[in-house]
C-alpha cells in the first residue's frame, strides 16, 4: 500500500484510440488498489475513468474528424493519433483525483440530460450512460472548457467517503 | 494487447452435456474485457446466435476482467431480443467486482444471475 505523506502525481498520455483504454484502466486500478480503496470502489473508479476516456475517443474526436478541412475539402480521417487521451492523476492520503483533458468538441455539461434508466434497463439503448456512471461513481465531478486547451474533466474519489 | 475472446458451446438442457437432442442452450464464455473498443465483438457473436434461432443463452463471465456501459448495453439489448422470442440470456460466474457494478447500475434486477453453471443450465428446463 502507498503511504502518501504528500501529493504524488502520475501523468499518462496515450493516443486517442480505443485500443489504449485497457492500458489506462490498468494504471488507474493499480493506483487505486495501492492507495487502499476497497475492491468495489476500485471497480467504480476504473469504470468512471474508462467511461470518461471512452467518451473522449468516441465523441469528442469523432466529431472533430468529421469537420476537418483539408486542402479546401472536408475530409474524414480514420485514425487520429495526434490527439491523445491526457490523464493526470493526483493521489494523497485522502483521495485520488483524475483529470482527463481532450482537445475534441466542447462538452456542454449544462445541456446534459440524465439517461432514462428504465429505457436503458429495458434494452432500448440510450446514450449518455457514461456521464451518468462518472457522476454516480465518483464523489466530485467537474467539467470545464478552456479555449486553446479543450475539455477538462476533474473526478475525485475520497478514501473514506462511505 | 489482448482484447476479448469469445467461445461458444451448445449444451443439452436435459442432460447437461454437449451431446444429445432436445432443447439446446448456447453457453458463451467471454475472456478479457468488453469495453468501448471490444463490445462490438460480443454483440456480433450474440446477434449471430440469435439470427440462427438460438434464444436460450448463458454467458459465462468467469474470466471477464472488465465490462463497460457499452458492454452492459449489449447484454440488456440481447435480453430484450431473446425474451421477445420466449428465450432468455442468463449470466454465470460473475466476478464479484463486476457483480457489484451490475447491482449499482440496476442490471442485476433485469438479468438473471447464477453462481453455479449447472443451476443456470437447469433453469432453462422450466
Amino acid at each position: 500500500m502507498i503511504e502518501q505523506r504528500k501529493e504524488e502525481k502520475v501523468h499518462l498520455k496515450v493516443p486517442g484510440q480505443g485500443v489504449y483504454l485497457n492500458l489506462v484502466r490498468k494504471v488507474i486500478v493499480d493506483l487505486a488498489e495501492k492507495m487502499g480503496f476497497p475492491e468495489e470502489e476500485v471497480g467504480k473508479i476504473e469504470m468512471a475513468v474508462d467511461e470518461a476516456c471512452s467518451n473522449v475517443v468516441q465523441h469528442a474526436y469523432t466529431e472533430a474528424k468529421d469537420i476537418e478541412l483539408k486542402g479546401g475539402f472536408f475530409s474524414r480521417r480514420k485514425e487520429d493519433v495526434e490527439r491523445p487521451i491526457d490523464l493526470r492523476v493526483k493521489i494523497d492520503s485522502e483521495k485520488i483525483e483524475v483529470i482527463v483533458t481532450d482537445r475534441g468538441e466542447r462538452f456542454d455539461v449544462k445541456g446534459y440530460e440524465p439517461p432514462d434508466l428504465d429505457k436503458y434497463l429495458a434494452g432500448m439503448s440510450v446514450g449518455g450512460l457514461g456521464v451518468y456512471v462518472i457522476k454516480t461513481f465518483m464523489d466530485e465531478v467537474d467539467w470545464t472548457h478552456k479555449p486553446g486547451v479543450g475539455n477538462i474533466l476533474v473526478m475525485t474519489k475520497y478514501l473514506k467517503s462511505e | 494487447m489482448v482484447g476479448c475472446e469469445i467461445t461458444t458451446r451448445s449444451y443439452n438442457v436435459a442432460t447437461g452435456t454437449a451431446s444429445g437432442g432436445g432443447k439446446l442452450v448456447q453457453v458463451i464464455a467471454v475472456h478479457g474485457f468488453v469495453d468501448a473498443h471490444t463490445y462490438s465483438e460480443l454483440a456480433e457473436v450474440l446477434n449471430g446466435l440469435i439470427a440462427e434461432g438460438n434464444y436460450s443463452l448463458i454467458l459465462d463471465l468467469k474470466k471477464l476482467e472488465y465490462i463497460s456501459s457499452a458492454g452492459f448495453t449489449v447484454l440488456l439489448a440481447t435480453v430484450r431480443r431473446v425474451r421477445e422470442k420466449q428465450g432468455d440470456l442468463r449470466l454465470v460466474n460473475l466476478p464479484p467486482k463486476i457483480r457489484k457494478i451490475a447491482d449499482v447500475l440496476g442490471c442485476s434486477s433485469i438479468i438473471k444471475i447464477f453462481d453455479d453453471p449447472k443451476e443456470a443450465l437447469a433453469s432453462f428446463k422450466v
